[in-house]
């Protein structure tokens, strides 16, 4: 019996429930019964506009509070070792604005020259400074490194909760064959396939050096790199939270530029609301010599890093006659409820509409909606905070090729 | 009707992709069982079907079989709830609690707390491999998929699987050895599939 035999008998032969079955079918079956509404031509034809309006919709999610960040960042961030020219920030504007198709062209990378050049020894000086000032005197935990970004030995990190990495052994070791037990991330980097890693340190010849006790951790693809500094280079310019952010909550700003070696880049701040300086800020930054592919793989990555905060979207999936009201506020003022139509771009799926919709409606549950498939096959989804109250109702329905969000109702208080 | 022509013909009627759904369901639910769970089994394996019937314009054939691209959305739809690869080690570690070992010639009487150990134990290793590896010995020793089929899955060369499967193989048994397991030799991952 060798390993692969013992895998094997550590599978298992379970299967569905009838139940899981017979929901999972209704739930394909609700789709197939939209869809069928419609010319199969026609709506291949869609499904590729509804491929653009969709990654609108997505990459549109807070573009305009990310553009505002990268606006402010081009003031606040004008000393620190990123390149983001004013040319990258007009680029973000008309971005924003012609996001018509989910790939962009690539941008031809910009050859450094003579002054760019001078630009980068200056900017490389500048973060080392950057560090000492920012971080080595005050906290006595980061100093600015001056070794080489491959540094090979990582001292005790400064960060809770984390085990020390060696430079050289990833996240494979368990505490019981003497190796170290694997790091837990405060966060959740998830990256498509095709990326290899985490490896420790920097980024090969792409990053600021690793400072001591700074967990850094890359992962490489054919096309590009992602890697996640802890603490951020930055930990002390945002101690006590983001700009225009309470602090009391765990947050994200994204900051576009130009890497020092002229690769795109975007940089990711995480701020942690639970832990406490420096360890309250984290990097990841996504570098590839496709620009669009960086902010297509940022937003993602940036979607994601406090994804398990939220709660499961849908808890289960019932019939009904009619589409369900919410209920209107309990107690003795009468606050009228919220609501009416709206108009969102077409989704690929019921679920995704629903998604979109509350990505714009941040007062409301981010999870738990009862999925309520109704006669014309349009669906209401149904927030209950108790059983038998219905807090929010938000009506799903085939539109423009795909599914949209087109109504909502909700308690007012 | 093979699945890549119902596939196609979903396109211009959708009630064709049913038969995709019959086919499959079992299997994909108890993949994704097989490494989170019962309870995300049963939340995202529907999911995984409106997406693929969703996207089945982008199904292409030359890149693998109908099945292999369902385990690629499931491996992306997991990937998209777990978005980390501790979580996704910790899920790995608590399924183990929620599915049983598969059937073997062992009498049920001694189907007991060795057997139960010894899965876990499987487990616990397979655990700590990296994320990437991890699936690709999942899906090459409970999916029993081809290398080609893996590489298909997970959007890789299939020299790639090759040396995943090679250094996942070798940390497993690093940490199954030193759990005590007595393995037979490393025999080789020549050819595959």
């Amino acid at each position: 019996m060798d390993e692969l035999d013992l895998v094997r008998s550590a599978g298992d032969n379970v299967g569905p429930s009838a139940e899981v079955v017979a929901r999972h079918r209704a739930q394909l079956d609700r789709a197939l019964a939209a869809s069928s509404r419609r010319s199969g031509r026609q709506e291949h034809a869609d499904a590729h506009l509804d491929g653009a309006r969709s990654k609108r919709e997505r990459l549109g999610h807070g573009s305009a509070s990310r553009l505002g960040h990268n606006l402010r960042l081009a003031v606040d961030l004008r000393a620190h070792d990123h390149d983001l020219a004013a040319a990258d920030l007009t680029d973000d504007v008309a971005r924003q604005v012609q996001l018509g198709s989910a790939r962009r062209e690539p941008r031809p990378r910009r050859r450094p020259g003579w002054l760019a050049i001078a630009a980068v020894v200056l900017a490389v000086g500048g973060a080392a400074a950057t560090l000492v000032l920012v971080h080595g005197g005050e906290q006595g935990q980061i100093t600015a490194a001056t070794e080489p970004s491959t540094a090979p030995t990582q001292p005790q990190l400064v960060c809770p909760g984390l085990a020390p990495v060696s430079a050289s052994s990833g996240f494979g070791g368990g505490a019981e064959d003497g190796r170290p037990a694997p790091v837990v991330l405060p966060v959740t980097v998830s990256l498509p396939p095709g990326f290899d890693g985490p490896a420790d340190g920097p980024s090969p010849g792409m990053s600021a050096p690793w400072a001591g006790g700074q967990l850094v951790q890359h992962w490489t693809s054919p096309t590009g790199s992602v890697e996640l500094r802890w603490p951020s280079d930055r930990a002390g310019a945002f101690a006590e939270g983001l700009p225009g952010h309470s602090g009391t909550a765990n947050a994200t700003w994204t900051l576009r530029g130009t890497q020092t070696v002229g690769q795109p880049e975007e940089v990711i701040v995480a701020y942690l609301a639970d832990e406490s300086p420096p360890c309250n800020v984290l990097d990841v930054i996504v570098r590839s010599d496709d620009r669009g592919a960086v902010t297509a793989l940022a937003a993602d990555i940036e979607a994601g890093l406090f994804a398990e905060d939220r709660p499961t979207l849908v808890i289960r999936s019932e019939d009904a006659p009619g589409l369900p009201g919410a209920d209107g506020c309990r107690g003795g003022t009468r606050i009228p409820n919220q609501g009416g139509p709206v108009e969102l771009p077409p989704q690929p799926t019921a679920r995704d509409a629903l998604r979109a919709f509350l990505d714009q409606h941040e007062s409301l549950a981010t999870g738990g909606y009862i999925e309520t498939g109704l006669p014309d096959g349009s669906i209401a989804y149904r927030y209950e905070p108790e059983p038998g109250f219905v807090a929010t109702v938000i009506h799903v329905a085939e539109r423009d090729g795909g599914w949209s969000a087109i109504a909502w109702d909700a308690a007012g208080c | 009707v093979d699945d890549e022509a119902a596939v196609r013909a979903s396109i211009d009627d959708p009630s064709r992709f049913g038969l995709i759904f019959e086919r499959h369901h079992a299997r994909i639910w108890s993949h994704i069982a097989r490494l989170t769970g019962r309870d995300r089994a049963d939340e995202l394996a529907g999911d995984v079907f409106t997406t693929a019937f969703a996207r089945r314009h982008t199904f292409d054939p030359t890149r693998g079989p109908v099945v292999a691209w369902l385990y690629g959305i499931a491996s992306n739809v997991l990937r998209t709830r777990l978005r980390s690869d501790a979580r996704a080690a910790a899920a790995f570690e608590r399924a183990a609690g929620q599915v049983g070992p598969a059937a073997s010639p062992i009498d049920a009487a001694d189907d007991t707390m060795a057997t139960r150990e010894q899965v876990a134990r499987v487990r616990r290793a397979l655990a700590q491999l990296s994320a990437s590896d991890r699936e690709a010995i999942v899906l090459y020793a409970w999916e029993r998929l081809s290398y080609q089929d893996i590489a298909s899955v997970l959007g890789v060369e299939v020299g790639t699987v090759r040396s995943r499967l090679s250094r996942g193989r070798a940390r497993l048994r690093e940490l199954l050895a030193a759990r005590g397991e007595v393995l037979g030799e490393l025999s080789t991952f020549e050819g595959g599939r």
